[in-house]
This record gives C-alpha cells, structure tokens and sequence, in this order.
C-alpha cells in the first residue's frame, strides 16, 4: 500500500535544506564547462576584433596586444572562478554574453580613443571586484527585502547628490556628476539599481493590495488608493529629482520601470494603459517645462531644420555612419565614425553600426536578447514574489537601457545620453552593470538550489520511486 | 604609413577576416541557445526520458484519508468537482460542482481554475490562468489535496 505516512512530511522540508542557503562557503566549487567553453569563444571574438581594426586603422598589429589578451583572460577568468566559488549553481551563460559585449565595445573604444580604453580597462578590473563584493556579500537576495526603506532612501539619496552644491557639477547640461577629490562619481547609475530593489520589495509585499480592487470609484473598481501613495510619491520624487538634474533619459527609465513591475507584480493591463497616459502626460509637461527635454524632442521629430540640425548633428553624423556601413561593413578600422562627438559613450552604437555592418548589429542586438531573456528565465523560475520581481526589474533595467540608446540613436525614440550596458566607455555605469550581473548570477544560484531543494522533498514523498 | 594607404591596403583582408570572426560570435549565440533550451526543459527531463515515456505524470489523493492513495490518470482533460458527472467526483464541503480541470498535454500535465468558489492551489499558490504541473506539486482543489506523480 502506498499509504503516506503525512506525519513523516513535515512542513520543514518545503524549507531548502538549511546548509544550502545559509553556509555557500561549504558548497565545493564546480566544473562550470558551459561557462568556460562561452568564455574562450568570447575571447577568441574579441582578441581577433580587436588585431582585426588596428590592422584596418593603421596597417599594423595593436603595440600591446599580448598584454591585452593576458588582462582579458586574466580578469575574466578571475570573474569565472569568482562565479564558481561563490554562486555555484548560477546560469552560465550571463557572464559570457557580457564579457563579449564588454570586449566588442572596448576594441571600438581602443580603435578612436587609446589612452580612454586604458581607462576603461581599470574600470573593467574594479568591475571584476564588484562583483566579487557583490556575490560575497549578498549571499540571499531575498535578505536584501529586508531592508526595504533603507534602499529606497539611499536610492533617493544617490539621485540628489549632485544637487548639493560644491559637490554636484553640470556636464553637458545635465547635473549627474558629484566630484570627490579625484574620484567622479555618477551616483544614478548605482541609484536605479537601488530602486529597483525598492520597486521590487514593496510590491512583492503589497501584491494582492495591488491587484484586488477594493474601492468603487463612478461605475469603476480601484484599487485602495493608500497602497498606492508611496509608489506614487516614490516615483514623483525621483521623477522631481531628475527633472531639476535635466536628465530626461532616467526619468524615463525609472518610470518604465516602475510600470513594467507593476505589470508584473499584478498582471494587469490597465497598469500599463494608466502608465503609458503618465507618461505621454507626462512628456508633454516636461516638453513645456524643461528646456533640454523640448529641444530633444524637436531634434527627434525635425532632426533637419536648421536650427535643430545646431543640436543634432552628433546625430546626423551617426546616421551617415550607420548608412555608410550597409549591410556587412566597412570592416573594422575602416570606418569614419570618429567625427561623431561622444562617439566611445553616447554613439558607440552608431561606430559599430558603421564598422560591423548590419549584420554585426544584429548579432550585438541578439547578444542583448539572450542577456535579457536569460533574465526573465531567472525571474520565472524565481520562489519568491520577491526575487522574482527583483530579477525581473533588474533584467528590464537592462534591456530598457539598451533599447532607450539603440533607439534613440537609430531615431526611433527621442535621443537621450544613457549608456549601452556594457559596451559604452563609462566608469561608472560598467560597475553598475556588473553589480546588475552579481545580483543576476547570485539570483539564478539561488533558485537552482531551492530547486534542488524541491527534489529532494519529492524524493522524500514517493516511496514507490 | 599614412591612413590613407593603410585603408586601401588593409581592407581586402580585415573584411574577409572579419565575416570569420563573425562566424564564432554567432557559434557563441547557437551554443548560448542551445544552453537555454536544455535548460527550459523541466529538471526530469534531463535524468529520466525513458521513464516518462515508460509513464506518464498522474494524480495521487492524499486527502480526503479514507481515499488516500488512489491513482488518478489523466487521459487528455480532468474535471474535479463535485458533481457526480466530473472524472474525479469528491464529496467535500469546499469543492465546486465543477472546480478545476487538469490536462494531458503529451504527458505534461497543467491545472485551470474553472471558476470555482474558494480556489486551486499548487503548492499553497493561487492557481491563474494555467498552471504547469511538475512532479511532487501539491495541488489543493477544496478540501482535497492531490500529490503529482509518475
């Protein structure tokens, strides 16, 4: 008889078993070969890119080509042995997709600015020691719930740093930065992150708040308007701090966010319909308000007036080189992307549409589509409201940033200066996109091992197995 | 060696070199897929395929205790409620006359929620829509817990 014997099942062992969790310093290192074998085809493709445009640009092999290859090996091997102790069970091809992206944006960078790759190759080393941090330090994302108003506030705080005075510095008409001594910082980068942690948990707390409608409002059922007042006030703040930073690009990014997780905490669509009206509302308030978002605007629509053509030839200069490259290429080293100002951070997605052609644009393209959707496939299989929001916001922050830029740049969205995650030159935003990919790769070791934990219950419960 | 001449020198061989490289970023891809694909598929998948072609996923009651034990097999679609005309009829205070129904999709099983006053749960979740059925779900249906099995 298989009779079972429910008493021998106690509620304990839904709990993945404790040492898994708690003690990842007594889980043994793994062989990750998928990773490995990702890695070397991630540095066979870079190495060669970057030979193959200092051949097209000067006809000779790069001066420090050796050293080139050894940091890149070194670094992210260092990263991949990081990965192996400390998140085991993580997904394996997270780290892959970005360090190729990262070395594909580099050789472009190298190819118009040395002595700024050089910079970037530091930023790239205390990336890789970011992510140690991270995964060091956040052994359980759901422990990051925990502290919920706490990231909030410190959200709010890295986003009004700039604004204090002696500190804060405007550059290019955007307030961001904040010097200290030497060392510059753009604390938004590390504020969205934040953010989303905050997003994240407040909603993973308050979910069926959100998505039962309790209140009658005319021939309308809403939602109880209280849960919605932090949201909401979280929001305009941020919103009101970016605004007197004249950032357009965060806000947006922040707000897509803040619906996309909505969407997801409810699965409810008038959300993204009430979100959408905010923010073409939105957008035509700040199109009054702000003088840096109505000039943007009106490059986007006229980019060819000849008062806008003052703002927008970076722009206009990146479409010839977009056209200039066709479909394969002009071949790397052989474009003429140099002229275009900011060409390493803003445009460097125009520069390699120029020298890798289209089809090199959609492999970077899909490139993003695998990080992404390895994201979502982390969050679906998340065990937790929590971690699958966070997961989720995280994964959305990635893809949005990408889209807002290859967008803008591409005239499909209004142009603003975020940054491609990965490729773009940018101390700051490479830390934070690593620091992205830490708590990714912590989340993705996490519910392998709640996985497992779920076997061994099932084990636990089929006597006839 | 000016850029000029290294252009036109150069040009005929980065170009061919480079569709080359962009062979191995696509490899990259395919094996990135392949990753995800292997991966999508359900853990069981992975150890036992021969097992599951030998049989199938299927119910097994817990609750209510005098039924315990009884296998249920799902041949296409299940109706659980308690109506006597549902394939799996239960006398329960908390079940609807039509609760939930679980189907057979090639031997992956999925629950809907048909409407029912107090709810499906898997695993102590609200069902919504539908929800895929794994080896070792717990699924409630009124007063009736039900264990997935092989």
């Amino acid at each position: 008889m298989a009779k079972h014997a429910r008493s021998d099942s106690p509620p304990a062992a839904l709990v993945p078993p404790p040492a898994a969790g708690a003690a990842p310093a007594e889980q043994p290192s793994r062989l990750r070969l998928t990773e490995l074998t990702l890695l070397f085809l991630a540095w066979v493709v870079t190495g060669a890119f970057y030979a193959l445009a200092y051949l097209g640009a000067q006809g000779q092999m790069p001066p420090s080509y050796v050293s080139f290859l050894v940091g890149m090996v070194v670094v992210s091997l260092g990263m991949h042995l990081v990965v192996a102790r400390l998140a085991p069970r993580a997904s394996q091809v997270l780290l892959p997709i970005a360090t190729l992206l990262n070395g594909i944006g580099y050789v472009e960078i190298a190819r118009w600015d040395p002595p700024l790759a050089r910079q970037q190759s530091m930023w790239y080393l205390v990336s890789a020691v970011a992510l140690t941090v991270v995964l060091a330090v956040v052994r359980r994302v759901r422990d990051l719930d925990r502290y919920r108003y706490l990231t909030l506030l410190g959200g709010l705080f890295l986003l009004a740093a700039p604004m204090v005075p002696k500190v804060g510095t405007s550059v290019n008409g955007a307030r961001l930065w904040i010097y200290l001594g030497r060392f510059s910082l753009e604390p938004v980068e590390f504020a969205k992150i934040l953010l989303v942690v905050f997003f994240a948990s407040y909603f993973a707390a308050n979910r069926d708040l959100l998505t039962t409608p309790t209140q009658r409002l005319g021939p309308w059922r809403i939602v109880a308007p209280k849960v919605l007042v932090p949201i909401l006030a979280a929001w305009g703040l941020s919103v009101a701090i970016l605004g007197a930073e004249n950032d357009l690009g965060f806000a947006i990014l922040i707000f897509a966010l803040f619906i996309a997780l909505l969407w997801v905490t409810t699965g409810l669509k008038s959300y993204v319909a009430l979100g959408t009206g905010l923010l073409v509302g939105g957008a035509f308030l700040a199109d009054r308000l702000f003088s840096q978002v109505q000039g943007r605007v009106s490059e986007w629509l006229d980019p060819w007036s000849s008062v806008n053509l003052a703002h927008s030839t970076q722009l206009a200069y990146g479409w010839f080189s977009i056209a200039a490259g066709g479909v394969v290429g002009t071949g790397l080293g052989l474009g003429h992307s140099g002229t275009i100002p900011f060409v390493t951070s803003d445009m460097i997605f125009a520069a390699l549409a120029e020298e890798l052609g289209l089809v090199g644009v959609i492999v970077i393209v899909a490139l993003f589509a695998a990080f992404v959707g390895e994201g979502f496939r982390i969050a679906q299989r998340a065990p937790s409201d929590f971690v699958r929001l966070a997961a989720g916001g995280l994964t959305a922050l990635m893809g949005f940033q990408a889209v807002v830029i290859m967008g803008g740049i591409l005239r499909l969205l209004p142009f603003t200066g975020i940054t491609l995650p990965f490729m773009a030159y940018g101390g700051n935003a490479l830390i934070a996109n690593y620091v992205v990919l830490a708590l990714l790769i912590r989340i993705s070791d996490e519910v392998a091992i709640e996985r497992r934990g779920g076997e061994v219950l099932i084990v636990h419960h089929t006597p006839g197995a | 060696m000016t850029n000029l001449l290294a252009t036109t020198n150069y040009a005929a061989i980065v170009r061919p070199l480079q569709v080359l490289v962009m062979v191995v970023a696509v490899l990259f891809l395919l094996r990135v897929l392949r990753v995800a694909q292997v991966q999508a598929r359900p853990p069981e998948d992975q150890v036992g395929r021969r097992r599951r072609r030998r049989g199938g996923l299927a119910l097994e009651i817990l609750e209510p205790e005098e039924r315990s034990g009884e296998r249920v097999d799902v041949e296409g679609a299940l109706l659980i409620g308690r109506s006597p005309d549902c394939d799996l009829s239960v006398l329960d205070t908390y079940i609807s006359s039509r609760h939930a129904r679980v189907t057979n999709d090639d031997g992956d099983l999925s629950i809907e929620d048909l409407g029912s006053t107090n709810g499906t749960y898997v695993n102590q979740e609200l069902v919504r829509g539908r929800v895929h059925l794994a080896k070792g779900d717990i699924v409630q249906v009124g007063g009736v817990l039900l264990e997935v099995v092989r």
